[in-house]
């Protein structure tokens, strides 16, 4: 402590003494003479100038701080809008995402032409569509002789197979084919699964739409029923198990202007 | 004359009251702004500077027993000022010692102090003062150099007596540190 004690008197007595060599490079007398210099021209505004400065000064504070206020409201403005504009954006990446690769309404009417022109190639021959949601679409052509096709009938069903799990997003499927024809195509789902699905839409007499469907997970739990589906509302064709999980099937259905 | 008969003359628009005050403080003022700058020429303006602002605003002194402190204060303001604006142009920083002064003292920093002259000792110590941090070199120069209590210290620098003790007892470890070896 002592040892201490003693530094510091001695470093007290440097530092004063050092202090006290400090002078202008010229001379006091050459400084003293700069400041009266200064005094004299008085560089600095009068106290009335400092006044005037002062309030310039106060008027230019209050006009930061109102350009500050609009900015900040600006901002938030810019905010809310962005955000209500993402919030937009997401519903309706989410509708996109849900009908992506789902067709059209002129997109169903150029098929029913289509529609119509192979029919004309292929005689009795029958084609149909399916497109996915899931940027997958398959066309076919009816193997067989379609005795049973309503040819002048062209009927839209569109599938929703839902599996009932978590985090699991719904699929959509479009199926154009004729009235009575049967189209057969596969639905692939988690783990390599997939559901191979038949389905033949009848149009009946009074006008509305039964969808028979049979469906198979990996040739192995299947599920069959007929229903009058409405053009609507979404209405229950089938509910089956898949590794674990229940899987519903479900469709709308509408008939296309005859061709 | 005594200080505050001083002030109030100044107040009254005494010009030869206000040269007197100039008398006695200038060489302390240019010592203090040279200390915290580490060289001539801002010590120089600052030091003019700090006597006309005082000269425009000693109407608003109220006790003229402060005038060491207020002198002092408006003198660390405006060091203040020309450190954040040369910071930020970065053409002068405060470790600008001037450059013969530099040399010096790491030619001499090594031996013992009773070894050198004063100057010699005045430039190492200049060195060793811009290496110290601001808020214990500030104190250091006005408590230790200029003799001001640490309450008039403390009121310069707009602290409490307490930071300014803090302060204080910090410098004096670093200088101790950094000192020692040469006393």
């Amino acid at each position: 402590m002592n040892t201490n004690k003693k530094s510091d008197n001695i470093i007290d007595a440097i530092l004063k003494d050092a202090h006290g060599e400090i002078e202008p490079p010229d001379s006091w007398q050459a400084l003293r003479t700069r400041i009266d210099r200064k005094i004299n021209s008085g560089e600095l505004p009068l106290p009335q100038a400092t006044q005037l400065s002062k309030n310039v000064a106060f008027w230019r504070r209050i006009a930061l701080a109102l350009a500050a206020c609009l900015l900040i409201t600006l901002g938030l403005l810019i905010y809310t809008i962005g955000f209500a504009q993402r919030t937009k954006g997401y519903w309706r990446q989410q509708l996109t995402t849900t009908n992506q690769g789902l067709l059209s309404q002129t997109q169903l009417n150029q098929l029913s032409t289509t529609f119509s022109n192979v029919r004309q190639l292929f005689g009795r021959h029958s084609p149909w569509i399916v497109v996915g949601s899931g940027d997958d679409a398959e066309i076919g052509v009816d193997g067989q002789i379609a005795r049973t096709a309503d040819t002048s009938k062209v009927v839209i069903v569109r599938l929703v197979v839902n599996l009932e799990k978590q985090n699991a997003k719904s699929r959509y499927f479009d199926i154009v084919t004729f009235s009575n024809q049967q189209a057969s195509f596969q639905v692939p789902f988690a783990d390599s699964s997939a559901i191979d699905i038949s389905l033949k839409p009848i149009l009946r007499n009074d006008g509305t739409i039964a969808v028979e469907i049979n469906a198979q997970v990996d040739s192995g739990s299947q599920a069959s029923g007929s229903s009058i589906v409405a053009g609507n509302v979404f209405t229950s064709l089938v509910r089956m198990r898949a590794n674990g999980d229940w899987v519903n099937i479900d469709a709308v259905a509408k008939s296309m202007s005859n061709i | 004359m005594n200080e505050v008969l001083l002030v109030g003359a100044s107040q009254a628009g005494d010009k030869a009251a206000f040269d007197s005050l100039i008398n006695r403080y200038y060489k302390n003022i240019y010592r203090f702004a040279y200390q915290y700058t580490g060289n001539h020429h801002d010590a120089d303006e600052v030091c003019q500077e700090t006597f006309l602002r005082a000269l425009n605003s000693i109407r608003k002194l109220k006790d003229g027993n402060c005038f060491k402190g207020w002198i002092f204060t408006i003198a660390s303001n405006l060091l203040r000022k020309r450190i954040k604006e040369s910071k930020r142009e970065n053409t002068l920083g405060t470790k600008s010692l001037d450059g013969a002064a530099v040399e010096l003292a790491e030619d001499k920093n090594t031996q013992p102090f009773e070894m050198l002259s004063s100057k010699e000792k005045a430039m190492i110590i200049q060195r060793h003062l811009q290496e110290m941090p601001e808020h214990m070199r500030l104190v250091t120069i006005l408590v230790f150099m200029e003799g001001l209590t640490q309450k008039d210290a403390a009121g310069v620098l707009s602290c409490s007596e307490a930071s300014a003790s803090r302060h204080l007892d910090a410098a004096r470890k670093w200088l101790r540190a950094r000192l020692q070896n040469l006393v």
